[in-house]
């Protein structure tokens, strides 16, 4: 089976848009939020998840879409069942499983709860020691905006996070901090980074960039596949069982749109905390990812 | 390529001054090597900046000129804004009054014809109280040749100097202001340059910053496919590099050539040293202070390799994988940033000789070690040497045996060999011994200088 390619980012990243894009390279498999690396085994997911449904919702319609070729209400059922009746499996087992369902495709990953806690991404490359690691970024103040704006729909999927009660800044540092600690550690060129603005205003000059790192075709018309991430089966919403697993606002408009993506100004106040500037560390972090 | 055992110290313990802790510039004129020595702080006389000249045929050195004195004032000790605020001042040994050396170091030397075809020796100063340029004729007396700092008092140094065709350029690097001092960076990159340096009249080479306010200083020049190339320091975004054919009247026009620390941001902070081998030009990127600089809040980071060709296009031989405008980066020699090593955070000096390039390293290790009061102290300045720049091998990993000497400062290609001047620290002695309660590793101290050939 290849190993798996993992998009190491936080939350509201450009992550749903671009997993399904890269996803959607012939050779390349783009799976919604599975989250099976912030636990050793499935029991243990699902204890997590409990309280949070949604987040079992990438890995319930992956595995009704490969086990049924469909997402109903019913393959989910059946899929949440299979799950049920493994708890004693490894979550690697689980990924293993939907490895060998989509080989010889490589599978992508992305599960932005994976990089909040570095035992979580030590656990992915403990599973995966070969796995391809692409760091994905986004502005500070656009991701910060984005989150604010993302926690207030909170209730429609369920969630009871308030947005009073988050601090964008502090997610995005942490998060990022994880990632280029862990990707230190790795091997050279087996984390490479990219900017997501940049991906998203110039897919035609970045993607054969990300398919020749991979070893996948970079050639137009595996390209041109990729920059149809609608043809994903997880770019809509799933059935009532499972509605998400991914970006809602993905979810209801996945067509990619080319348009350069602006990037904001580090310097002024925050947008969400308008008596706060961006700390010290953010503003270094943001400079090193090229934030400047 | 030179063997490790093909390079012999010809010169030690600062030659004659032990203070002298860093080759910081060197030249070839008239058949001899001229080599500026510079010490870390300006305390009284006995840290005068000195010029060297070494005779390659009778092996023999001898002092061509040494700084004159001045009164201290409240230049003479400073804070170094890479050791913080609340680091001891610089030159802290000296009373008010008492004598220090106006020079503490020379950070370029180079050579020009003047318009009759005469060759003539530059060297540039470090200097509290304004960068002079000083030449010779002969390469035995040195005269002051501009006013400091061209004018103005608070440039520390000119690091880069070219000779190209008939023009001297020279970038001032450093400030000395209000008490602080700044190595690396001024307000705002600067580049001049003279059809006729004795006649003291300095042009704007280019528009300041390249019309780029973060680009805070020029750190290299070179010559290369008869143009002049720039390369930039700049904190925030990482360097820039230029190039220009130097004609008409200055400011001349520049094209950019690289940007954005080659997209590998501000972690390439530097171009800290270039050089034209086989048809590209090679591009060192680094990051001062021991691999973080402190000042600005950036790194720490290894050193890349970049190689550039006369069509622009470049290629990463030694760093990071990356993702770029330019298409996808991979290292050609298969080595991550500073040659698969942390601690090499400059690629300090390079060289072409003999149809081999020599990159020598600053290397941190022994400044890590020391400070953190470890076991040992390991490290020295690495020497890799290329045909091709893709492969590499290492001539030293261990500064030729000594940890001290944390970095190839000077490297020069010459018909007598190719000289190695050294970054030697071995005060980094006392303080481990200090913090470790042990008896030092070793004595001596001091620059040394090697001959391969």
């Amino acid at each position: 089976m290849p190993a798996p390619l993992l998009i190491l980012c936080p939350m509201r990243s450009f992550s749903s848009v671009v997993c399904a894009m890269i996803g959607q390279h012939p050779q390349a498999y783009g799976l919604p939020e599975v989250n099976l690396f912030i636990a050793d085994n499935v029991g243990e997911l699902l204890r997590i998840h409990a309280p949070r449904p949604h987040g079992m919702h990438g890995l319930l319609r992956t595995l009704a879409q490969l086990e049924n070729g469909e997402q109903t209400d019913e393959s989910v059922k059946a899929a949440r069942a299979w799950l049920e009746a493994r708890k004693d499996w490894t979550t690697k087992q689980v990924f293993d499983h939907i490895l060998a369902a989509v080989e010889p495709l490589v599978a992508v990953d992305k599960t932005p709860r994976t990089v909040l806690r570095p035992e979580c991404l030590e656990r992915a490359y403990a599973i995966y020691p070969d796995a391809n690691f692409l760091h994905l970024t986004r502005h500070p103040r656009s991701t910060g905006k984005s989150l604010i704006s993302n926690l207030k729909r909170n209730a429609e999927w369920g969630g009871t996070f308030s947005a009073d009660r988050v601090d964008p800044q502090g997610i995005w540092l942490k998060a990022h901090t994880n990632i280029t600690q862990f990707a230190a550690t790795l091997p050279e060129g087996q984390c490479l980074r990219i900017k997501g603005e940049d991906l998203l205003s110039d897919p035609a000059l970045y993607l054969p960039q990300i398919a020749e790192w991979l070893g996948l075709d970079p050639g137009a018309e595996a390209i041109e596949a990729m920059l149809h991430p609608e043809q994903s089966p997880y770019a809509c919403y799933g059935p009532e069982e499972a509605k998400f697993g991914n970006d809602p606002e993905f979810l209801e408009k996945p067509a990619f749109r080319a348009s350069r993506v602006r990037e904001p100004a580090l310097a002024g106040a925050l947008d969400w905390a308008p008596d706060r500037e961006f700390d010290k560390p953010t503003v270094k972090l943001s400079r090193e990812l090229g934030y400047a | 390529m030179l063997e490790r055992a093909r390079f012999t110290e010809i010169g030690r313990d600062g030659i004659g001054n032990p203070r002298s802790l860093v080759a910081q510039s060197m030249g070839y004129f008239d058949g001899a090597l001229f080599l500026g020595v510079t010490h870390p702080s300006g305390d009284g006389p006995e840290d005068a900046a000195r010029i060297l000249r070494y005779d390659p045929d009778a092996s023999t050195w001898e002092v061509v000129y040494e700084s004159p004195l001045v009164e201290a004032d409240e230049n003479a000790a400073v804070h170094d804004v890479y050791r913080g605020e609340s680091s001891r001042k610089l030159g802290r040994g000296q009373e008010k009054g008492g004598l220090v050396p106006r020079y503490r170091g020379f950070r370029g030397i180079t050579q020009l014809a003047n318009g009759h075809g005469e060759p003539l020796l530059f060297a540039s100063t470090l200097s509290h109280w304004g960068s002079q340029l000083l030449v010779s004729r002969d390469g035995r007396h040195f005269e002051e040749a501009c006013e400091p700092g061209l004018g103005d008092p608070n440039v520390l140094s000119f690091r880069a100097t070219l000779g190209f065709r008939d023009k001297l350029f020279i970038a001032p690097v450093g400030t000395v202001r209000e008490g602080v001092m700044d190595r690396n960076f001024g307000d705002v990159a600067r580049l001049f340059v003279s059809d006729d340096p004795m006649s003291r009249q300095w042009h704007d080479a280019m528009e300041p910053g390249f019309g780029d306010p973060t680009n805070l200083s020029v750190f290299a020049i070179a010559a290369f496919d008869d143009h002049v190339y720039a390369g930039t320091g700049n904190p925030e975004r990482g360097f820039e590099l230029w190039k220009t054919r130097a004609q008409g009247q200055p400011p001349y026009q520049w094209k950019r050539v690289l940007t954005r620390g080659a997209w590998r941001y501000n972690v390439n902070e530097t171009t800290a040293s270039m050089t034209a081998f086989n048809g590209a030009l090679y591009v060192g990127s680094g990051l001062p202070g021991l691999g973080y600089d402190k000042a600005h809040d950036v790194g720490p980071a290894a050193a890349e390799l970049i190689r550039v060709w006369p069509d622009d296009s470049w290629d990463l031989l030694v760093g990071a994988s990356r993702f770029t405008p330019d298409g996808l980066k991979i290292p050609a020699s298969l080595r991550g940033p500073g040659y698969d090593d942390a601690d090499n955070s400059a690629m300090w000096a390079m060289a072409p000789y003999d149809s081999v390039l020599y990159v020598g390293t600053h290397h941190c290790k022994a400044f890590h070690d020391a400070l953190g009061g470890r076991d040992s102290i390991g490290g020295g300045f690495q020497l890799w040497a290329s045909a091709d720049g893709e492969d590499w091998d290492a001539v030293t990993m261990d500064g030729f045996g000594d940890v001290f000497a944390t970095g190839v400062r000077t490297l020069l290609p010459t018909p007598a060999g190719l000289f190695l001047g050294t970054s030697t620290h071995r005060e980094m002695q006392r303080l481990w011994s200090a913090r470790t309660r042990r008896p030092a590793q070793k004595s001596g101290t001091g620059l040394s200088v090697w001959l391969g050939r």
